[in-house]
């Protein structure tokens, strides 16, 4: 029979099997792990090598069920113990995400936006936090979807203007304290003003202005910016609290 | 109908308090309160007597009807010439205890129900002590007599032995609970105890079956054999229950038992009793029981036993005259404030009390309002007890304040007789009755009055430990404020049940128990809001740290810790054990400490405080070994305590900092004034703690009994950047020394009470320890031959318990559950096999599963803090086919 032609098979080989590859020094060095265990080692859940390894043994091609030869790992590695070899193409080496890690990183990071939401916002009428449960609830009401590529951060922020239409929430301002000495303090005021979204005491001492109030957060830097432009290092920038909520448990019953 | 809604109206408005009587009735679960009410109901024709004991008209709620248990306390006022009755139908679940409290604030009379079977319970004990304490009359009912001789078959002497045995019982509680009492104000005992005891002579027991609806007391008989054998009543009565008997020349004589006798109550009331049962229930005889009947003078109508029966007992020995016969003897609404315990525990020397004692109805109004009704509309309608004076629609009374003249009026816009599960609308209302009022502001526990000068009335109604909590929202969000809304009503309904808004924004229910929370929010559905989302039971847990007597002295000396952040701040403490007597004290002087804290409290009951916690200190916590506290000399625990910083926050009070820094002389907290000066940024640090105290680094649960001894403490104050951060610091210092310790859970615990047939013992056991339940006591009721076992178990195991247990018991066993007490689980949440033989006896994963460390995981799992999860538990078992293969 003619090499070329393969009976067909029902067996599908190699089931249970991740390949965790790393190249070096030009060559290709592959270990064979179980599935759904490379990246509970990577971050120390799974502590016992056996759970992850199939075998103690470097490949050039798992597949195939080549192994790689002596001198090509002494040569990129140094070392010849091939379980320490295995030990850093695990720690190293680029890994297929299998489907459950996969389903747990989305979920994680799903959790995460909403939590940085819930941080991040407050209930406008109460003052108190918005639970992310609720937050939960309303992205999936608006259809949201992680885009794998971008920050928890990013994605929350954005995500924020959108829920604004089906929930009542608001951006958790900042409390701050400014202080303008004599000089400086009736040019840089009327600017000051228009970033605070809420003064809550504007005094004039002796021709110097001290300013407490609530900002936004996003118009924190900017405030920053020409407080250190305008007054050349001379004005005071104090935060009074990252987020203006309310506390705590409340019983309200 | 009509006349009698008439003659009910002129009764609440006229009648003398003398004839008033608040009564109410009280017994552990399915005694037979609802079933007992209903025969007295039906003696004012408000239901067929045919019905009575089964229809249950007090339960008029749903889910009460399908659940057979009362769920709320509801009122009746019953009106039998002479006397006006209020009557007051109480549940008997552990979960509504707080019901039963309102209920006994509200009467002045107990009519407390035994089932002649089960005897005393839990909560009849329980039920006695509130009594007591109270000092209202108690009438023992003896209920479900029938049983004895249809389901036991027990002879006359048995039935008379048990009875006798069981009254013994009850007399001995009663004992128990004055020994406690009277050593506390040092009363004459025996005198107390002849008061309160039961004795079937004395007119104050009463023999019945709801079920049935039929009662006797003594006397009932008596009256009959006196006519009878022709003695005088009068002699009869004192021995027709007790060890005597009577010749064939009819003379009573003692020690009936010795001569093996027939007692005078089992000739007399037993054996007849015994042979109607009998003839209606076991045999089935319609003639013979017609017979008898003709015998009494009764004409019987049914042409069945069974009916027969109990047509029979119902004329011959009605229930409703038997108990409104021993309820005429009890104090009336006036006389009953007379008594010396009951308006002292109730309003302690309070000016209102020459008022109530006088209870007169050309008084001053004072209104007690006890308990709100749900009702349709915005109005709000309580029920409450008019104490002196009387209540008129349309009157505008005042809302007394705690201190000075009140500011607040309302004004009663309705009152209404209560009538079970309708109300008759009425004007006005004498003094010493209960009826319902509706007007615009009504708040529990308040006190109404037409004179504003006075103080409110102090009747607190103490509410159990709530322990089981959920989380709970709407699948709607726009449904959220009114859920908000809508909790807030039934908070204000029922005093049980707390509102919270935890740390998150989630809104949390805090209820007594399973079946209070399944009723909770089958109160919201009916109230329109349907699909809601309700978490899995939260409980609480609490964190702490032991000593690891393993340790050795250089090791404990390791256990200190440092933070340095730069040069500018330098923290150095270590975390102590402060052992269970220190908790225990602290934990009892709970407000005493916020009192401290905010600065209020009393001088010399702070210095009595420091007094008491340093003896406690000096004795104990020298002796705990593996411990930095070993063998410590006392005059370094003396200043230690002295120089005690802090105590912890609100929640988490059994916590103590100490400040062990040399130089640093902070002023005292014991006595502010002395010498001393306050550091700056010194509320960093105390801040730091108790951020520290409120969430512990096992799971974010709040600690108890820990000591952070502070050894040096060094900061920049010109570094602006360090003031910010110190707080966070303090906290993280604090959890890293804890963590050099050995960590445990502490979990609240349930007492756990089953009842149980022998045969199904076994499956009892396998539910308990599946359960994590420690057993302490197995007890035969020799009467009933079921098992009582008693068991601790945690609270978090607790869920759907019963329903399990009812499951695999066949329905023969049936459980309570009541909150005991906080225990440290004794289980190292962090422990892992480490030595080759702990490996080969537990394997490599740790065989046997870590209690501690699952508890912990789901607190933390729910909270969204990191777990030490698997993606997957073992690599070989993955299915690895496509799913649909």
């Amino acid at each position: 029979m003619s090499k070329n032609i393969k009976t067909p098979t029902n067996q599908k080989v190699l089931t249970n099997v991740a390949v965790v590859r790393m190249k070096k020094t030009g060559k290709r060095f592959e270990i064979a792990c179980y599935k759904n265990k490379v990246v509970n080692w990577r971050n120390r859940t799974e502590k016992d090598i056996d759970e992850v390894l199939q075998t103690h043994t470097v490949f050039s091609n798992v597949s195939k069920g080549q192994l790689s030869k002596k001198e090509e790992l002494i040569a990129a590695f140094g070392i010849e113990d091939q379980l320490e070899i295995c030990k850093i193409i695990l720690e190293k080496g680029d890994l297929q995400v299998s489907e459950k890690e996969r389903q747990a990183a989305s979920d994680q990071s799903l959790k995460e936006v909403s939590q940085l939401i819930a941080s991040m916002v407050v209930n406008p009428e109460t003052k108190r936090p918005v639970p992310p449960s609720v937050i939960d609830k309303a992205l999936q009401e608006m259809h949201f979807s992680l885009k794998p590529n971008r920050s928890s951060k990013q994605q929350a922020l954005e995500a924020i203007p959108k829920l604004r239409e089906s929930l009542k929430i608001e951006r958790a301002k900042m409390r701050i304290r400014v202080a303008i000495p004599t000089k400086e303090a009736k040019v840089i005021h009327p600017k000051l003003k228009t970033l605070f979204s809420d003064v809550e005491q504007d005094d004039w001492q002796d021709g110097s202005l001290e300013l407490v109030g609530l900002i936004e957060p996003g118009s924190f830097r900017s405030l920053d910016d020409l407080i250190r432009n305008e007054t050349k290092g001379s004005g005071r920038l104090e935060i009074l609290s990252l987020k203006d909520v309310v506390e705590g448990e409340v019983q309200i019953s | 109908m009509e006349s009698l809604e008439q003659s009910l109206r002129e009764a609440v408005a006229s009648k003398p308090a003398e004839h008033i009587r608040n009564v109410c009735l009280v017994a552990h679960v399915d005694h037979g309160k609802t079933s007992f009410a209903d025969s007295l109901v039906s003696a004012n024709a408000v239901i067929s007597s045919r019905m009575a004991g089964k229809l249950r008209y007090m339960d008029s709620r749903e889910d009460e009807q399908t659940r057979g248990i009362t769920m709320k306390s509801s009122g009746i006022t019953l009106l039998c010439d002479p006397l006006l009755i209020n009557l007051i139908d109480s549940p008997g679940h552990v979960d509504f205890s707080g019901e039963v409290t309102s209920a006994l604030i509200l009467s002045d009379i107990a009519l407390l129900l035994v089932d002649v079977i089960e005897g005393v319970c839990s909560q009849t004990e329980a039920l006695i002590r509130q009594v007591i304490r109270n000092g209202q009359a108690m009438i023992l009912l003896i209920n479900k007599i029938d049983r004895l001789r249809v389901e036991l078959k027990m002879s006359a002497s048995e039935a008379y032995q048990h009875m006798a045995r069981l009254i013994e019982g009850v007399n001995s509680c009663i004992s128990q609970v004055l020994g406690g009492l009277v050593l506390e104000d040092e009363g004459d005992i025996e005198e107390v105890e002849t008061r309160y005891h039961f004795d079937p002579c004395k007119g104050n027991v009463i023999f019945s079956s709801a079920l049935h609806s039929f009662a006797f007391g003594c006397e009932d008989f008596a009256g009959l054999a006196a006519t009878k054998l022709k003695i005088d009543k009068g002699q009869l009565i004192p021995s027709m229950f007790g060890d005597y008997w009577m010749d064939s020349s009819m003379n009573i004589r003692d020690n009936a038992s010795a001569k093996s006798k027939a007692t005078i109550f089992e000739r007399l009331v037993l054996e007849p009793l015994w042979k109607l049962h009998d003839l209606g229930l076991i045999d089935s005889d319609v003639g013979k029981l017609q017979e008898a009947a003709s015998k009494l003078k009764i004409t019987l109508k049914s042409r069945r036993a069974n009916e027969a029966f109990d047509e029979l007992m119902r004329s011959w020995l009605p229930l409703p005259k038997a108990a409104f016969r021993a309820v005429a003897r009890a104090p009336s609404a006036r006389a009953t404030f007379q008594t010396k315990h009951r308006l002292e525990h109730l309003t302690k020397g309070h000016p209102l009390k020459e008022l109530v004692l006088k209870c007169d109805p050309l008084g001053i109004t004072v209104v007690f309002v006890v308990k709100l009704l749900p009702v349709e509309g915005g109005r709000r309608r309580a029920i409450c007890r008019v104490l002196s004076g009387m209540v008129r629609k349309g009157d505008e009374l005042w809302v007394l304040q705690q201190q000075g003249t009140s500011t607040e009026s309302t004004k009663i816009e309705g009152i209404s007789i209560l009538r079970g599960r309708d109300s008759i609308p009425t004007d006005t209302v004498t003094s010493g009755m209960i009826c319902a009022i509706d007007a615009e502001t009504l708040l529990q526990n308040t006190t109404l009055s037409s004179d504003p000068t006075y103080g409110c009335l102090r009747i607190g109604s103490q509410t159990g430990e709530a322990l089981v909590r959920v989380s709970i929202s709407t699948q709607q969000l726009d449904d959220m404020d009114e859920l908000r809304e809508k909790l807030k009503l039934l908070a204000l309904l029922d005093t049980s049940l707390k509102i919270m808004e935890l740390e998150n924004g989630e809104l949390a229910m805090i209820t007594a128990g399973e079946v209070h929370l399944q009723k909770c929010i089958k109160d919201l559905n009916d109230l329109g809001l349907v699909d809601l989302d309700v978490s899995e039971p939260i409980v609480p847990f609490m964190e702490t740290v032991i000593e690891d007597p393993a340790l050795a002295a250089p090791q404990i000396l390791e256990q200190e810790t440092e933070c340095r952040i730069r040069e500018a701040l330098l923290i150095r403490m270590r975390v102590v054990p402060l052992g269970e007597e220190v908790v225990k004290f602290l934990d009892a002087n709970g407000s005493l400490i916020s009192s401290i804290r905010r600065g209020e409290a009393d001088t010399q009951e702070m210095a009595d405080f420091e007094k008491k916690l340093t003896v406690i200190c000096v004795e104990t916590l020298p002796t705990l070994k593996g411990t930095w506290w070993y063998r410590k000399p006392k005059e370094l625990i003396e200043s230690m305590i002295e120089r005690i910083w802090t105590f912890g926050p609100e929640r988490a009070r059994s916590n103590l900092l100490f400040n062990s820094i040399d130089g640093y002389d902070r002023e005292l907290i014991w006595r502010r004034t002395e010498y001393g000066s306050v550091r700056r940024f010194d509320q960093a640090i105390v801040g730091g703690f108790e951020l520290f105290c409120n969430s512990g680094p096992l799971c974010n649960e709040q600690m108890n009994g820990v000591g952070v001894v502070m050894e040096e403490w060094r900061v920049d104050e010109e570094d602006a950047a360090i003031a910010g951060q110190m707080m966070s610091a303090m906290r993280a210092t604090c959890s890293a020394a804890t963590k050099k310790l050995a960590l445990r859970l502490v979990a609240a615990m349930y007492k756990c009470t089953v009842t149980t047939a022998s045969q199904a013992l076994g499956k009892v056991h396998a539910v308990l320890s599946q359960r994590k339940a420690k057993v302490i006591s197995e007890d035969i009721n020799e009467a009933t031959n079921l098992f009582e076992v008693v068991s601790l178990m945690p609270v978090v195991e607790s869920f759907s318990f019963c329903d399990q247990l009812r499951k695999y018991t066949s329905g023969m066993a049936s459980a309570q559950l009541q909150f005991s007490h906080w225990q440290v689980i004794d289980e190292d949440p962090y422990w892992t096999p480490s030595t080759i033989e702990e490996i080969e006896e537990f394997g490599l994963k740790g065989d046997s599963p870590n209690h501690a460390r699952g508890y912990m995981d789901t607190v933390r799992r729910r909270k969204g803090l990191p777990t030490e999860d698997l993606i997957v538990e073992s690599a070989e078992k993955q299915r690895n086919l496509k799913k649909n293969k």
